[in-house]
């Protein structure tokens, strides 16, 4: 056999480990309908089978080689689609139910539908952050463009006059604001804008969806809204605590995350390029941002609590899923 | 930019592909296998999926046959026995199943239904009759050939006086030509399809009074296209039913109906008609069958002849008997011949050339322990130091003589060879007078070296994609599917030339293709009826197979991969009966009848896991000396602790007249190698 991916299972497999053909044709799989998507490495590296060889030949322990193998298919990767299918269910879930409680709607009234429609014109979706994508929000749901401004509220925030908010709001005749965000991890980059949006504008009912909600991120926003009366917040995918590589080897986490705990740890002075672990210093230690220990991979971009060991680039390591990085 | 493409890529051509590509790929080698399907009688063509009999059956379609005639070539039929129109019906694709979807009678559905099912039928089956002759008519050289006269007023003669029969009890009074007699027969299918869908309330009027007799329409149809002079007197008419199976899996979606269409169509081989013959294709025919209405069954060779294309392509005891290799050639040379890859065929074997002829066994074993040749063996302490030398040594230069050495020595009334001084070649493990005995336990000897080393079994070259296919034409298809898929995956990263010679494909690729197919195998008996709990059965067979091949260290009993019932046992308990020969009919199980051992000649039947899944469980496929004689309550026992039955389903096994369960002196159970 030439092709290093394929020499390497064929190895494992023929020393009895034969679970590594099932994930090898698991990977082939997903990388012909998954991972092929991924916006950051469209250009030069697009190619999803040689930057697993390359992430693979990162290090030279073949039991270390076969825990990054067996990783691949155990990351959450929110692919276009998948995304699309989050914007719908946003929509038509969450939004609608909240809708359909703020407004208290009858259903016996025959006006009814016309009355929802009327409301939906009188909302204002906007995005939390630039990362979410709210064109392809009002596409996918076919919300009728009654609103020509959908700034970030994390832009506005810094660059935006609170008064002429108020105004636009005001002459829009906008009843009730709904924040999207595709991926809240702890909450870090998006409280201020929340708080932003929270203090200002509290004559407007406002709903928070984040399309994917990590658990540090989920409590905090329990917290928020238990003082912020005017604000609710509401996910459409809440990653459950166990699907994290958590730093400190928990009883929770998934029997083959404990293995990877060890690896990230062991390789982290490869993949920072670094013999310094600072949780301040970009790739943050062995788990990513706040030790979170993420194995979330979007279309779009690698979230910063993801595992290093995933994304980051450095002289040392090669990433399997490059992330863009913001500096 | 050229691309690697499969030619295995699509495994079932039978029905997929156009009657133009079907001339291609058809290999003519099965029809000689079949000649009953083209003589009068009817005909029942078992095999499982993917066997072949679609293809088999689609030589009786005019679209096939016209594809012929227009591509210059030979049809593969003996010229004697081409005289034939085929017309018929494939349960599947015809919507017959959607007599499962609505009642007929709410009243009385169970006793109705099955009429009006075999009126549909009726009609279904004369406009397709019409249907074959009209599509003859696009080659007037194949008119001449068959015997066809399609003129218009024959036709239209032969439909007034066709309308006039009493077999439609008045539904064709109004016919008036052959257009109208058609008008109507469609007329008739389209209501029910409207009816079967829900699009109108109840049948017409006229269908409920004119309900017709199975296969008395069709056969009164051709003997007056016959007594007209549309087709001549010795043509022959061919009604092809197909997926003949499907009508059982109504049986849970419409209480039981299915068995009782089952009945319908049996009864059309009753009638021993003689101016049609029906060829039926089914994955399973126990033998048994009931007519409908009556409790008469059908009897083989009086009302029909069966075909196993199962039974033609297994191998026999004697290899060089067996038909399968050619015909798995022929379909191979066919495949590459209409892919992009170029080659020019050899002289023998085209198969052989791509994925080469296998090693020796001892060259295998070396694959097997390619750094520490001497754990190829293991070495009892009480040993002399002499004899673990000699094999320690031998296993450096041949580990596989060495493990038949170690096994010799293991073995009763051998055992003395330990306490030679000196052993010299050729050794009595190697002697041409044990020939035999070296040949029965060579898969078993690799095995266990494979084993001992923790190594997968490799898996390459004709022979082992000949035996693991086990005589089924899907399986060596999808075999060589997923090698070329691994080849190619192999290759990715080069770069493709564009004119595309044909690979001699490497051992490695192969093995990790045989693996990947036995996996899937596995994986997919799940799929189908029943076959949740016939993997698990299969699952607890395959790995109590692989345990006993690699605990016998003397290698004395290499048979431990199939087991064998006295037909008295086998036929005794009907649930153990009926789960055995389901598995047998899914091709979970391969079965074959033998002579026993035994003084008291009781005939008995052995039972083998299908070759495919050796792979998965890691044991050979080669079916070497007697397998594991065993009892019906070793069969009992072992459906019972896979969690298949409960102990309480075969009482009459495991406990007494009064109810209390059987020890083991009351009973026989015996595990007997």
């Amino acid at each position: 056999m030439k092709d290093p991916i394929e020499s390497k299972v064929n190895k494992w497999v023929q020393n009895g480990e034969s679970r590594f053909s099932d994930i090898n044709q698991r990977i082939i799989h997903l990388n012909h309908w998954l991972f092929s998507d991924y916006e950051p490495s469209l250009g030069p590296s697009s190619n999803f089978l040689k930057r697993l060889g390359n992430w693979l030949d990162n290090i030279t322990d073949e039991e270390d080689q076969k825990t990054l193998f067996e990783l691949i298919p155990y990351i959450f990767y929110m692919g276009r689609e998948e995304l699309n299918v989050l914007y719908r269910e946003a929509y038509h879930k969450v939004f609608a139910q909240w809708l359909i409680d703020e407004v208290k709607a009858d259903f016996t009234s025959e006006t009814i539908l016309a009355d929802l429609n009327s409301e939906v014109a009188d909302t204002w979706f906007c995005p939390l952050t630039d990362s979410l994508r709210i064109n392809q929000f009002y596409h996918i749901n076919d919300i009728p463009g009654k609103h020509d401004h959908r700034p970030d509220f994390r832009s506005l925030r810094t660059f935006g006059d609170i008064e002429k908010i108020k105004d636009y709001i005001s002459k829009s005749g906008i009843k009730r604001i709904v924040l999207l965000e595709d991926f809240i991890g702890n909450g870090g980059q998006v409280s201020k804008a929340v708080s932003f949006a929270a203090d200002n504008l509290k004559e407007v009912p406002i709903l928070i969806i984040p399309l994917i909600i990590c658990p540090a991120g989920m409590k905090q926003a329990i917290e928020f809204t238990e003082t912020h009366q005017n604000i609710k917040i509401v996910p459409v995918v809440s990653i459950p605590d166990n699907y994290f590589v958590h730093e400190v080897q928990a009883d929770i986490e998934l029997d083959f995350f404990k293995k990877v705990h060890v690896l990230a740890q062991k390789t982290y002075s490869q993949v920072a390029n670094s013999t310094v672990i600072d949780d301040n210093i970009d790739p943050y230690g062995p788990f990513g941002w706040r030790r979170t220990g993420g194995v979330i991979v979007m279309h779009t971009n690698t979230p910063n609590n993801t595992l290093p060991l995933i994304h980051n680039k450095s002289e040392t390591w090669r990433p399997l899923f490059k992330r863009h990085k913001r500096v | 930019m050229a691309i690697r493409i499969n030619p295995f890529h699509e495994l079932y051509v039978g029905e997929s592909v156009g009657p133009d590509k079907f001339v291609n790929l058809f290999s003519d080698v099965i029809v000689k296998h079949a000649l009953s399907l083209f003589q009068p009688g009817h005909v029942i063509l078992k095999g499982l999926p993917g066997s072949g009999k679609s293809m088999l059956l689609n030589l009786l379609k005019p679209s096939i046959r016209l594809a012929y005639e227009k591509a210059g070539q030979e049809f593969p039929v003996p010229e004697e026995l081409m005289k034939f129109i085929g017309a018929g019906i494939n349960l599947k694709r015809s919507g017959i199943s959607d007599f499962g979807q609505r009642t007929i009678d709410d009243q009385q559905n169970e006793l109705v239904s099955p009429i009006y099912f075999g009126d549909f039928l009726n009609y279904w089956v004369v406009s397709d009759i019409f249907l074959s002759i009209k599509k003859f008519s696009e080659e007037e050289n194949l008119l001449r050939k068959i015997g066809i006269d399609n003129s218009k007023e024959k036709f239209d003669n032969f439909a007034k006086k066709v309308s006039k029969l009493n077999c439609w009890l008045g539904y064709m009074d109004n016919v008036s030509d052959f257009e109208s007699l058609e008008q109507r027969i469609n007329e008739r299918i389209t209501n029910y399809r409207k009816y079967l869908n829900y699009n109108i309330n109840d049948l017409p009027a006229d269908i409920h009074n004119t309900k017709s007799l199975i296969g008395v329409p069709i056969s009164q149809t051709v003997q007056m296209l016959k007594e007209c002079g549309v087709i001549e007197e010795s043509t022959e008419v061919y009604i092809r039913i197909d997926q003949y199976e499907e009508l059982e899996y109504l049986d849970e979606s419409s209480n039981g109906l299915g068995t009782s269409y089952l009945g319908v169509v049996h009864k059309l081989l009753g009638m021993r008609d003689t101016n049609v013959s029906y060829r039926i294709g089914s994955r399973y025919w126990r033998g048994d069958e009931l007519m409908h209405g009556s409790s008469a069954i059908l009897e083989k060779k009086r009302n029909y002849t069966l075909v196993s294309i199962d039974s033609v392509f297994r191998r026999p005891e004697n290899p060089r008997t067996w038909a399968f290799p050619e015909f798995a050639e022929d379909i191979f040379k066919r495949r590459l011949k209409e892919s992009p890859y170029k080659f020019i065929p050899p002289k023998d074997s085209l198969i052989a050339k791509v994925f080469g002829t296998r090693l020796s066994p001892s060259d295998t074993a070396k694959r097997y322990v390619p750094n520490m040749p001497e754990k190829a063996i293991i070495l009892e302490d009480s040993w002399p130091d002499n004899w673990k030398k000699f094999l320690a040594d031998l296993a450096v230069d041949d580990p596989f003589s060495a493990r038949l050495g170690e096994a010799w020595a293991r073995q009763k009334g051998k055992g003395d060879i330990v306490n030679n001084k000196k052993i010299e070649k050729p050794y009595p493990w190697e002697n041409e007078d044990k020939k035999w005995w070296k040949k029965e336990r060579t898969g078993q000897a690799l095995m266990q070296i494979a084993s001992r080393n923790r190594q997968q079994l490799i898996w390459y070259g004709k022979d082992d994609l000949l035996g693991l296919s086990g005589g089924h034409i899907l399986i060596f298809l999808s075999l060589c599917q997923h090698i070329w898929d691994v080849w190619i995956r192999d290759k990715r990263n080069e770069v493709v030339s564009t004119e595309m010679s044909l690979p001699p494909i490497d051992e490695v690729v192969q093995s990790a293709g045989i693996r990947e197919t036995s996996n899937d195998w596995f994986e997919d008996m799940s799929n189908v009826k029943g076959g949740k709990e016939r993997k698990i059965f299969i699952n607890y067979l395959g790995t109590l197979f692989h345990k006993s091949l690699v605990e016998d260290t003397a290698m004395s009993y290499p048979g431990k991969n199939g087991f064998s019932l006295t037909m008295e046992d086998f036929q005794k308990n009907s649930t153990i009966y009926d789960f055995i020969t389901d598995s047998c009919n899914y091709g979970d199980l391969y079965d074959a009848s033998h002579t026993t051992r035994y003084n008291n000649k009781k005939p008995r039947r052995k039972f083998y896991l299908n070759p495919i899944l050796s792979s998965y469980f890691k044991i050979p496929y080669a079916h070497t000396k007697e397998p594991m004689y065993i009892d019906l309550k070793t069969v009992a026992t072992w459906l019972t602790d896979c969690g298949i039955f409960e102990r309480a389903t075969f009482p009459e096994i495991f406990f007494d007249k009064k109810g209390k369960a059987k020890t083991e002196k009351d009973s026989q159970s015996k595990m007997d190698f």
